[in-house]
């Protein structure tokens, strides 16, 4: 079977081709549907984990919202701003990209990971703050909640640094250009500020 | 197709049945490609019916039960524990048969072929722990249920954390499939599926945790670290295998067929259609 399969590959020529070959064919067209997989997917679960936290605070009211008196309001309306701005700054990025001026395009992209980068920042602090306190992952189900949950999500934004160096990288290299990527990278880092609108409104305001 | 194609000529006529058979198993590449990606489902089905029907040890126990609460639910599976991890150490080397298979298609991508040999490595170190491990305490537990309490807590433990706090290996190799699928321009596999991968990245992430509590929604049998996990994983598996069904059968397609009669076949017909 190996051999069958080997010799099929090298006479049908696929498989062999190099991922620095200059003669490589172009990126392939990515579709819409690919990236909106992973989209719908991804609010899929986390809202089973929201469902999650729902059940927990009903059934442990009093603890939930003793600890939830313990969050910084503050720092978490200052995080929603932050990512509320960056979605509107990929959103300009598009525009500028899809009127082919690039170089504004890839401003706005800078100043995205700039916002994401000051939300990252904050959210260490916060969780600098909440330990230094004596709040821990294992302190309570709600402060468990609260790590798992800004976790998870900051995963997501860290992630989102490598969707918009990609974006970037579209935008700066003429031959790699493809809108279509370019929305795609978009609508990722719109996921990540919804998802975070969502985690603010349950974890710091839901009384 | 080229016309030239040299041909295979299908089995020598007037030969006894042994002789068209081997004949058969010789030429007939499609049968051993078809038994290679079936031992992937065959295990499977050998894995749920040890873990859910014999031995019964999913969905996990809890992990706060104390002694005499580990012996009763011992005792109440002994003998599915002893037939079904037997069933399960004899077929355990099925799903290596099948990442062989998987690599190859690994490799028939535009991305490095590192990705293929890093993909096997990752699945091998997972099964490790995630069941030769995991299916060694439980058949220790089984083996001799009056040892002493402290040993008998530690092996429970053992089994149950080594199944789903080690589900990060998979972390990696889903992560492997991912890259290798979004980098690939030769379109072995549907792109949409590289982003689906994601998900399951995701959701390995919520299994370590399992390591810390010993109640609540993030321990080894709670509802995040398990449940929707596992609700998640199904998905996606069902996804894998379907994914991989077509991608295998596009090769088949292409293997020669040899035929009843005496008309022959081209050897070279491998191109991808």
């Amino acid at each position: 079977m190996t051999t069958a399969v080997t010799t099929a590959n090298e006479a049908s020529g696929v498989g062999t081709a190099n991922f620095n070959d200059g003669d490589s064919p172009p990126l392939r067209a990515v579709d819409h549907g690919a990236m909106w997989v992973y989209i719908v997917g991804d609010l899929f679960i986390f809202g089973g984990w929201f469902v999650f936290y729902l059940v927990y605070r009903a059934s442990e009211q009093t603890i939930f919202a003793e600890s939830q008196a313990h969050l910084n309001q503050t720092f978490g309306l200052f995080n929603t701003i932050v990512l509320l701005v960056s979605s509107w700054l990929v959103a300009m990025c598009v525009n500028a990209a899809r009127a082919s001026r690039y170089n504004e395009a890839a401003r706005y992209a800078w100043l995205t990971i700039l916002c994401g980068a000051v939300f990252a920042a904050t959210k260490l602090y916060e969780w600098r703050s909440r330990i230094a306190e004596g709040r821990s992952f294992t302190s309570n189900d709600f402060f468990m909640f609260y790590y798992f949950l800004t976790a998870i999500h900051l995963f997501h934004v860290l992630c989102g640094f490598i969707v918009l160096g990609v974006l970037l990288r579209n935008l700066q290299v003429s031959a790699l250009r493809a809108q279509v990527v370019i929305e795609n990278c978009a609508a990722y880092w719109h996921m990540v500020d919804l998802l975070w609108v969502v985690i603010f409104a349950l974890v710091y305001l839901l009384r | 197709m080229s016309e030239d194609a040299a041909m295979i000529a299908g089995p020598p006529p007037g030969g006894t049945f042994p002789a068209r058979l081997a004949w058969r198993w010789r030429h007939h590449h499609q049968i051993e490609l078809w038994i290679v990606w079936w031992s992937m489902p065959v295990f499977y089905v050998i894995f749920s019916i040890t873990y859910f029907v014999l031995a019964r040890t999913m969905p996990p126990p809890p992990p706060h039960w104390n002694v005499a609460e580990i012996r009763e639910w011992i005792a109440l599976r002994h003998n599915g524990i002893d037939i079904g991890y037997i069933l399960f150490y004899l077929t355990i080397g099925l799903p290596g048969w099948h990442i062989g298979l998987i690599a190859t298609l690994l490799k028939r991508m535009s991305a490095s072929p590192a990705y293929a040999y890093a993909y096997i490595g990752t699945m091998a170190a997972g099964t490790v722990p995630g069941a030769l491990l995991n299916g060694f305490g439980y058949s220790l537990l089984a083996l001799r249920p009056e040892r002493d309490p402290a040993a008998l807590a530690f092996l429970y433990e053992f089994a149950n954390l080594t199944f789903v706090g080690t589900m990060g290996v998979f972390f990696v190799a889903s992560f492997i499939l991912v890259v290798a699928i979004l980098l690939d321009r030769n379109n072995i596999l549907p792109r949409w599926f590289g982003f689906a991968c994601i998900w399951n990245l995701t959701t390995e992430f919520t299994v370590a945790p399992a390591w810390i509590f010993r109640h609540g929604p993030m321990t080894w049998t709670g509802g995040i670290s398990f449940y929707w996990n596992m609700v998640v994983y199904g998905t996606w598996q069902i996804m894998y295998f379907v994914v991989f069904y077509k991608a295998i059968n596009k090769i088949a397609s292409n293997l020669p067929r040899p035929q009843a009669s005496a008309e022959s076949v081209p050897l070279n017909a491998f191109s991808p259609s």
